[in-house]
This record gives structure tokens, C-alpha cells and sequence, in this order.
């Protein structure tokens, strides 16, 4: 009885799996001929994912933003190039990251420490009432409080690792990503993602608490 | 040495996800005294934890709209193909307008064509008078 309610439930997997993929290429189908409502079906159900990861590997929601859009545009442009060798938000997702990475590059060159706006992010969370850890709808506003400040301090020991470190972390432990999707991504091999993602963790650990200690000085002081 | 650091890290990692890593690798690391397993173990889960504390921000309200008007800004408004299907039969719409500029041009031969009459005309019949 349990092996059979297993294996429905595999096949089930695997029916939406090859509904998905099916839906998929229809969509890019569209895409290609320049279908106006494919694209806007494009943007709705992929904009958030988008969004958040340049937010994570910016830390400003303006630049995050402009960004997010950017990506889109850029999907559109050169949907003509896209084979399908990866699933779309895979692609949508490695524009994305290449686009912060430049992003990046250009802050470091011109020395200007405009990503580093966590307040903003924190102001975004606070306004949207998502900065909480509590997981309660109705927690209490004290409790909303220290959940944005515990978000706060760890966006900031996110802007202190490696950029590298931060896109394995902000794919892999912020958006779940399978390895697989994450080497497509990336480019890297299996074992590197790995190693890094190990590396990248114990950094963020190392950063977290050093922030810690930061932040209470300045308490005390 | 970087080589089996790496080989070591990777297996931390696929321990910390639940996988059965090769053992091998981090049984020689810890007897060799190189890396303390659980030290480590426990330093990348409280990293990863860590991360969970990171909620996902709504993006602003507009953001599809101005997507589009980047397209539209970046490619003059012609970037959209035209609906390809106006009818649901899947004819396009240049069949439409082949169509429509055959139909008018028969008509405006038919138009033109003079009838039988006009061009084979007869005589006149009034006997053209001798000039004196």
C-alpha cells in the first residue's frame, strides 16, 4: 500500500515535472515570436525571484531594481539565443548574476560604497513587514524590531564575505537552487560550488559575529 | 594540499545536505589531525542558518510596467510582433492584407474594362452629307 501511494506519487512528480517543461517550451516559443502577453507572463511569474537575488548580492533595492528590470529587457533582446539547454529561470538567473557582478566591478572601480546601503533594505523590510524571524503573522512589534535587526546584521555580514562566496550563498542557501542549476549558473564545477559553498558558509559565520561585537562596542561607546 | 582541502570541504558540504559523502577523505583529514569535523560541521550550519533569517522583499508595484517601457524606450515600440493570429485559424495577418489588395485590385479592372459596345461601336448612322 505505502510503495504504491510511493510510486503515484513519483509518477505524479514526474507528470508535473514533464508538464512544467512542456509549459516551458510553449512559453519560449512565444517568447521567440515576440508574443507581448508571453512576455508580461514572463516578468510576473519571474520578477521576484529576479528581484531578490540582485537585492541580496547588492543590498540596495534601488540598484536591485534597476538591475531586475535590466535583466528582463536583456531576456527579451537575446530570447532569440536562448536554446534550452537550461530551464529559463536558470538563465534568467545567470543574467542576473552577471549583471550584479558588474555592477559590482563598476562600484569597486569608481571606490563608491553606494551597495553597502543596508538601511535601505532594512526601511524595505520594515515597510513590508517581512523583516520578521518570528514566522507568527502577529508578533508582537518588539519582536518585528529585532527581526529587521537580525536581518540587518546578516545582509551586512553578506556584503562583508567575497562576492564570489556571496553569489554560492545567496543561490544556494537564500533561493534553494539545486547544484545543477548553480554550475549552469556559475560555470564552476560540482566539487568547486562544494568546497566554496563550505568556505563561503564559515565566512558568513566569521563576518556575523564579527559585526556582533561591532555593533555592541558601539552600543557601549 | 589546496586539492584535498577542497576534496575535504566538498564532503562537509554534502554531509551538511543530508548526502553520504566519501568517507574516506575526511576519516584521513581527521586523523591526521587537519580539519575537526565537527567544529567545522557546526560553523556551516550556523552560517546557513544564518540565511534563513533573510526574508524575500516584494518588488514594487510598477515593476511590470516599467519593464515595458524599457522595451518600448529601447527599441522605438517595435520590438512586440504583431498578434499572428488574428482569427484563430492560424492564418497571419499578411494573408489578410494579400487578400485584401487582390480583391481590390480585380474590382478596379472590372471597374475599368469598357463594355462590348463601347469598343466595337458602329458607324454613324447619319450619311455624312457631301460638302458642296
Amino acid at each position: 500500500m505505502g510503495n504504491t501511494t510511493y510510486l503515484n506519487g513519483v509518477q505524479g512528480a514526474r507528470a508535473q515535472r514533464r508538464c512544467a517543461s512542456v509549459d516551458e517550451k510553449r512559453l519560449v516559443k512565444r517568447l521567440k515570436r515576440r508574443d507581448e502577453t508571453a512576455f508580461n507572463q514572463l516578468v510576473r511569474s519571474h520578477k521576484g525571484l529576479v528581484f531578490n537575488v540582485c537585492l541580496r548580492m547588492l543590498s540596495n533595492s534601488a540598484e536591485a531594481e534597476d538591475i531586475a528590470q535590466d535583466v528582463f529587457v536583456r531576456a527579451f533582446m537575446s530570447i532569440s539565443s536562448f536554446r534550452g539547454d537550461s530551464k529559463l529561470s536558470t538563465w534568467l538567473y545567470r543574467i542576473a548574476v552577471n549583471l550584479c557582478k558588474n555592477r559590482l566591478k563598476y562600484h569597486s572601480r569608481r571606490k563608491a560604497n553606494a551597495h553597502t546601503n543596508i538601511d535601505d533594505v532594512v526601511e524595505r523590510s520594515r515597510a513590508s513587514g517581512c523583516g520578521r524571524t518570528t514566522g507568527e503573522p502577529n508578533a508582537r512589534p518588539d519582536e518585528v524590531l529585532e527581526g529587521v535587526r537580525a536581518e540587518a546584521r546578516v545582509q551586512r555580514a553578506l556584503m562583508a564575505v567575497d562576492e564570489e562566496f556571496r553569489r554560492l550563498l545567496v543561490l544556494r542557501d537564500v533561493h534553494g537552487l539545486a547544484y545543477i542549476d548553480i554550475m549552469a549558473i556559475t560555470g564552476l564545477p560540482e566539487g568547486t560550488v562544494k568546497s566554496r559553498l563550505h568556505r563561503a558558509r564559515s565566512a558568513l559565520l566569521k563576518a556575523y559575529e564579527s559585526d556582533m561585537k561591532t555593533h555592541r562596542h558601539d552600543n557601549v561607546s | 594540499m589546496t586539492t584535498s582541502r577542497n576534496h575535504i570541504d566538498a564532503s562537509l558540504t554534502e554531509m551538511l545536505d543530508g548526502q553520504s559523502p566519501s568517507t574516506e577523505v575526511l576519516d584521513r583529514a581527521e586523523k591526521s589531525g587537519a580539519v575537526d569535523i565537527q567544529r567545522e560541521l557546526g560553523e556551516a550550519r550556523a552560517g546557513q542558518d544564518l540565511l534563513q533569517k533573510l526574508t524575500p522583499q516584494p518588488v514594487s508595484a510598477h515593476f511590470e510596467r516599467k519593464v515595458q517601457q524599457r522595451v518600448r524606450r529601447r527599441t522605438g515600440g517595435r520590438y512586440y510582433g504583431q498578434a499572428t493570429t488574428p482569427f484563430g485559424f492560424g492564418v497571419t495577418i499578411d494573408a489578410f492584407v494579400v487578400l485584401a489588395v487582390a480583391i481590390m485590385a480585380a474590382c478596379w479592372f472590372l471597374t475599368q474594362i469598357p463594355p462590348h459596345e463601347v469598343l466595337f461601336t458602329d458607324p454613324p448612322q447619319v450619311p455624312i452629307k457631301p460638302t458642296p
